[in-house]
């Protein structure tokens, strides 16, 4: 070998015995949680599998107005069904964790009116209470009339439910979109007040 | 400033001033050394340095030695074959540190870092004047060596007006780490890396015929030159003739650049041997190899020289930087082998060790962690292999490299040609799975993000990181800590007496006699594992590749390649016989 071997390191501890002392401290002063700021509301997509929350306290039946213009659901005060008649829907909320977005979304899933048998609220009503227990799609079928129901071939990790109550999160997802008295734009506008 | 170095019983500011030999090795000229606190200053001409056994001053435990790079100076300490010093300070190396993220890298020369602190300097034409007196000659007059030795001592003083300047916000201990590490790259730098010297003269001589015929041969399949010049709509017709409609376009032209090519030829192999020409033809100077007389390749490796303090060695001199199929000429001379020995996914072991995932650590302990996470994650069954599920592998082997870099799921469908359904899915399992990882980088990133700086594990940082772009800083981890693990182990292995040829990125290239070779490259991985745990806390595993004389060296992606030009040259060569 062309090159000199010979070593001109003075003898001195290996690094391996000097190095531990030289390591610094990663303290991590910023941390980044997200803040649930928004709750979207509404049927999960169709390419979305979808679990829901089982547990007894995260649903609700209550009332929900679809402006079906703005593509917006309003919560109904208890005090205001009567203000709103038919105009307000029956409905049980359920919390759902969607994947692959990770997001969780509120779904108002409306219950069938007079008892008449409606096999696209049926169906949806089956694949939110199959959700409690595995994931599932709904994809609807126009032709058939009802939503089919999809399980995921393989298995899917857990769904990754909010620490918050269900109350705050129905006041984020339902944050400026609550009905509670006569003079609200939407009761003003069904009375034609404007 | 003295309480800092107060340790010290002697700090000796020092300078030389060289030359350089055929084999690239330098050769000193004289020196200047100055004591900081008796301002003893010893000057030595090259006759009296050459007579020296050891450096003549106290280079002991109890002594300092401060200089501003110090890979020039202890590489004159190997060419006299003087002792190392036990403890060195390079200025070189804490400017870098002190100026990481806002100075462009042409700022880090001894007269920037002077200037930026408001220190008076000599005049950059007189030092280059000087420097070309010093590198023209072999002897000079009486007069010329006393204006050298002057020249040199402006860069003593320059030293010294430095250090109190600097000194407040040096770590020393960190910065001594740091020096031990110039004296690995010393090391490395004299050995240098083998190759065939006679073929890389004949490739040299023939170099432009050799284009050209390889131009010719190549392009058969391709069909895109108009003799040496690239075509684009010849190339614009071969994509339409293989049904490739999804070539990058910007402003209405195809992107021809290195990296796209490089990732389209990544997902379409028929694209290799023309992306290999490209960069044989845009980017290989042959002759800007630095090959010494004794047919080694010496550079620079330039240590600290990215953002991130990985070295970076030109690469247009350094072998291991034009293309894979030039390492080809990489060849250990008679008697000895060389290895090439990495980390395996190196860069996996960091964020796994660091963030202290389990589930990421378990996919890294297992041998294949690509498929591990393809397991984990549920998207392939428990039985799974590489062999039976390789599209989802390599999937999930670019979302694990990916991931540090920011990469997206839109990043993921282009990268590996999947349907970006198909790439949410597997990142929204990357995310599921890994969860304490991801909390970790977050974490990592909005630290550094408020308070301006990310640190590797031993200190080197970036500053400025407030206003960087989240995808370099989510990569800092993972590169700053490589580079770590590099130091390490090059300290270590140079220190044991390897014969580290050089560094290169995740990997050394070593070289021993055949008698010694296997025990070295046992004792190389086995120091590289301990780096690999000092800094990440994983048994970080490696690889070695040996190659024994008469044999060379050859990178997998460059063999078609370099057979090619094997096999032009030799047709040339009896064309002109």
């Amino acid at each position: 070998m062309p090159t000199d071997p010979t070593v001109p390191f003075p003898a001195r501890p290996s690094i391996f015995d000097d190095i531990e002392a030289l390591r610094q401290a990663t303290d991590l002063t910023a941390t980044t949680r997200e803040i649930m700021s928004h709750l979207p509301i509404g049927r999960p997509g169709k390419e979305e599998f979808f679990r829901t929350n089982p547990r007894p306290d995260m649903s609700l039946v209550a009332y929900v107005y679809e402006d079906k213009t703005e593509r917006k659901q309003y919560f109904v005060a208890p005090n205001m069904r009567d203000t709103m008649g038919l105009y307000a829907r029956q409905v049980l909320i359920s919390v759902l964790f969607t994947w692959p977005s990770r997001v969780t979304r509120i779904y108002p899933v409306p219950l069938a009116l007079d008892g008449r048998a409606n096999p696209w609220l049926e169906t949806a009503r089956d694949a939110v209470e199959k959700a409690k227990k595995e994931w599932v799609k709904m994809v609807p079928d126009q032709r058939a009339g009802f939503y089919r129901i999809f399980m995921p071939s393989g298995d899917l990790p857990e769904p990754e439910w909010s620490d918050k109550t269900f109350s705050e999160l129905l006041e984020t997802a339902f944050r400026g979109l609550v009905i509670t008295s006569d003079d609200h734009p939407v009761v003003r506008q069904l009375q034609g007040l404007t | 400033m003295i309480e800092k170095l107060q340790r010290f019983r002697e700090v000796w500011n020092v300078d030389f001033e060289f030359g350089s030999d055929s084999n690239l090795h330098p050769i000193p000229v004289c020196m200047v050394a100055r004591e900081l606190f008796t301002r003893r200053e010893i000057r030595a001409w090259k006759d009296e340095l050459q007579a020296m056994f050891r450096a003549p001053f106290d280079v002991g435990p109890e002594a300092l030695l401060v200089t501003y790079n110090a890979v020039a100076e202890l590489s004159c300490f190997l060419a006299l074959r003087w002792p190392f010093p036990h403890n060195a300070l390079d200025l070189y190396v804490e400017h870098r540190l002190q100026t990481n993220a806002f100075l462009p890298k042409n700022q880090n020369n001894l007269l920037a870092a002077l200037a930026m602190r408001g220190l008076a300097h000599i005049d950059a034409s007189e030092k280059t004047s000087m420097r070309q007196l010093i590198m023209s000659r072999t002897s000079w007059s009486p007069a010329e060596q006393k204006a050298i030795l002057d020249y040199c001592a402006t860069d003593v003083d320059a030293g010294e007006a430095l250090l109190p300047v600097m000194l407040p916000s040096i770590d020393l201990p960190a910065a001594l780490y740091r020096a031990r590490y110039m004296a690995a790259v010393a090391c490395m730098e004299h050995i240098g890396v083998p190759v065939d010297a006679p073929l890389y003269r004949r490739m040299t001589s023939d170099w432009e015929r050799l284009k050209l015929a390889l131009i010719r041969d190549v392009d058969v399949n391709y069909g895109v030159y108009e003799e040496k010049h690239f075509r684009t709509n010849r190339f614009a017709d071969y994509l339409a003739r293989q049904n490739i409609n999804d070539w990058p376009v910007k402003s209405g032209n195809l992107v021809l650049d290195r990296d796209t090519f490089r990732s389209q030829a990544q997902i379409r192999p028929q694209l290799e041997q023309l992306r290999q020409l490209r960069t044989t033809l845009n980017e290989l100077r042959l002759t800007d190899l630095r090959i010494g007389a004794d047919g080694r390749n010496r550079c620079s490796l330039f240590p600290f020289w990215t953002a991130t303090g990985r070295n970076q060695p030109p690469p247009t001199q350094f072998i291991f930087g034009p293309a894979r199929w030039c390492r080809g000429l990489i060849r250990p001379p008679e008697g000895y082998g060389l290895a090439y020995v990495d980390w395996s996914a190196q860069e996996f072991a960091i964020m796994a060790g660091l963030s202290g995932d389990e589930q990421l650590i378990k996919a890294y302990e297992n041998s294949d962690p690509y498929m591990q996470f393809a397991r984990d994650t549920k998207l392939a069954p428990p039985n799974a292999t590489k062999h039976s599920h390789p599209e989802i592998r390599n999937a999930c082997k670019r979302v694990l490299l990916g991931v540090p870099y920011g990469m997206t799921p839109q990043g993921l469908a282009m990268a590996v040609k999947i349907p970006l359904a198909d790439a949410r899915e597997i990142y929204a399992r990357h995310r599921a799975t890994y969860r304490r990882f991801w909390l970790w980088a977050d974490d990592r990133l909005t630290t550094a993000q408020f308070s301006g700086e990310i640190h590797s594990e031993f200190g080197w940082k970036q500053l400025g990181t407030s206003g960087t772009e989240s995808g370099a800083l989510k990569n800092f981890p993972a590169q700053a800590n490589g580079a770590e693990m590099m130091r390490i182990a090059a300290i270590a292995a140079t220190e044991a007496g390897i014969e580290v040829c050089c560094p290169v990125h995740d990997a050394f290239l070593i070289a021993a006699p055949l008698d010694r070779l296997e025990a070295d490259v046992t004792h190389m991985r086995d120091l590289m594992t301990r780096a690999g745990r000092t800094v990440s806390g994983l048994n970080v595993r490696t690889d070695a590749v040996i190659v024994c004389h008469p044999a060379r060296f050859m990178d997998d992606a460059g063999a078609p390649m370099w057979n090619r030009v094997m096999k032009l040259l030799n047709g040339l060569t009896q064309a002109a016989a």
